[in-house]
């Protein structure tokens, strides 16, 4: 693995446990500041900083600080992606034993299940989460590592077809960060829509977002700062995945995939 | 048996295994997630029965195929949209030096990092607001009207080709092309679709959107087995390999 690389590993692991950390001791995500709040979303210090109140980053559209929110919201958005990438490489690693132990037949059925699987709308997960989510709301049984489970039982097809072909670490690092954050746009996308878990008020990037409709006339910061942490975080892990996992050891097709190690 | 006729044969025989497979696959799946999917479901799904609709009461396939025009010509708009503008920016790259092809491949890069629900919500209200783009429904007559059906289909149809622009461009500029570019747009083919589900519900476009988000989970199911149908097919016939 090249210096860049480890370089770039290293970082993406700090911030992600840093962010995950500092989630734990923020306990105000929720509260709504009666001080500060006046019916619109309270602005940033840096926009007004006599009306700000304090909240760095401004309020939401009901008064709970957009700081906290996102922050407590990180732990949510890359802790459930990132478990469900993990259980992606788990599912597709087990299928591909299978296929190899289990002789042409079994391979071939493999084949027309990834191919199949990968033909279900490219956000089948998002699919997934809206069905799950929706009966999780209602048996209030689902918990974030059944969710994860249920996206990789989805989001395999590529990894398996990298695993068929090689066993090197680079090229499957390169896979599992992209896998990451296309996960963490699903994720979010569900959230926007009304499904994510865990449900509101626990705050999420993509839950943040859902109100961004009624705020972007009064208060521009409530959409944009959710949709800069995961515009960061996506375009982060899949530059990593690019450029520090792709250029001396990954040959990428058009389609984006990796083909070679 | 001749090679042409072999290949037929051979493309068919995995087209269907592969629905079985998938049918088989989000049977249990689902069983396993506890939805209610019985035995019998395999059977009626595989001939196209998906049930009656309790939000509608008609049956769902008739219900996805009333939509499925309006569907189709979003998504044919997209592709086009994106061949356009795909084969100028890519030639273009091609042609200049390497620091432009560099950043053309960042841009492209960023925009398949923009949250699509985003970037449509705020195309949607800002765009439409702001530069008087039309927004929302098919059209705004009752005749057919082709300029002011191609004003509608314009902004959900262009924002459904960013999806699909990128790598369109990276397959024009590559050296190596690993597959045609039918195949390539093919495999970006439920991408499209997942994405057309979220303009066509936020746009209220009157395709399969409504359908999938807020009419049940026979509804879900049907949509998504249809175009899987559709992905299969084109992929199949798209592969090289077979």
């Amino acid at each position: 693995m090249s210096r860049n690389a480890v370089v770039a590993l290293s970082t993406v692991a700090l911030l992600f446990v840093a962010l995950l950390i500092a989630g734990a001791f923020v306990s105000n995500a929720n509260v709504i500041d009666d001080k500060a709040w006046r019916g619109d979303p309270v602005p940033p210090c840096f926009v007004d900083a006599a009306l700000c109140g304090g909240h760095v980053l401004g309020t939401d559209e009901v008064g709970r600080d957009l700081l906290a929110r996102l922050v407590v919201g990180a732990r949510v958005s890359l802790g459930d992606s990132f478990l469900a990438a993990v259980f992606t490489f788990l599912f597709a690693a087990a299928l591909t034993a299978l296929a190899r132990l289990g002789g042409p037949i079994v391979r071939y059925i493999v084949t027309c299940l990834s191919v199949g699987v990968s033909s279900l709308a490219a956000w089948p997960f998002l699919i997934v989460l809206i069905i799950v989510g929706g009966s999780a709301r209602n048996a209030n049984w689902v918990g974030s590592t059944f969710l994860a489970i249920v996206v990789a039982a989805i989001a395999w097809p590529k990894m398996t077809e990298l695993l068929g072909r090689t066993r090197a670490a680079v090229p499957i690092l390169n896979r599992f960060l992209r896998d990451w954050a296309s996960i963490l746009l699903v994720v979010s996308t569900a959230a926007f829509l009304g499904y994510g878990l865990p449900p509101p008020p626990t705050p999420s990037w993509g839950g943040v977002l859902a109100s961004m409709e009624a705020t972007m006339e009064t208060g521009w910061w409530v959409p944009f700062f959710p949709f800069l942490c995961i515009f960061v975080t996506v375009l982060g892990l899949r530059t990593v995945a690019r450029y520090a996992f792709s250029s001396t050891c990954v040959a990428t097709d058009a389609s984006g995939s990796p083909t070679s190690a | 048996m001749n090679h042409g006729l072999r290949t037929a044969l051979t493309r068919v025989g995995m087209f269907m295994t592969t629905v079985i497979v998938l049918v088989l696959f989000i049977f249990a799946l689902f069983r396993a997630i506890g939805l209610p999917v019985s035995v019998g479901w395999i059977g009626r799904t595989l001939t196209g029965q998906f049930g009656v609709s309790k939000f509608d009461g008609e049956p769902v396939m008739q219900l996805i195929v009333e939509r499925l025009p309006a569907s189709l010509e979003l998504v044919a708009g997209s592709i086009f949209i994106a061949l356009v503008c795909g084969l100028l920016v890519g030639t273009a790259a091609r042609r200049s030096p390497q620091g432009m092809r560099q950043t053309i491949e960042c841009l492209g890069l960023a925009l398949t990092s923009v949250p699509a629900f985003w970037l449509i919500r705020f195309a949607q209200v800002w765009v439409a607001t702001h530069l008087h783009v039309q927004a929302a429904g098919l059209a705004g007559t009752d005749r057919f009207d082709v300029g002011d059906r191609l004003a509608h289909l314009f902004l959900p149809a262009t924002l459904l080709a960013l999806v699909q622009i990128p790598a369109v461009v990276e397959w024009v500029v590559a050296r190596q092309r690993p597959a045609p570019l039918t195949a390539i747009l093919a495999r970006r083919l439920p991408t499209v679709f997942a994405m057309g589900l979220l303009v066509e519900v936020l746009f209220a476009w009157p395709g399969e959107g409504r359908l999938f988000f807020h009419s049940g989970l026979l509804s879900v199911l049907g949509v998504l087995l249809v175009y899987a149908v559709f992905a299969i097919g084109a992929r199949t016939i798209t592969a090289s390999d077979v």
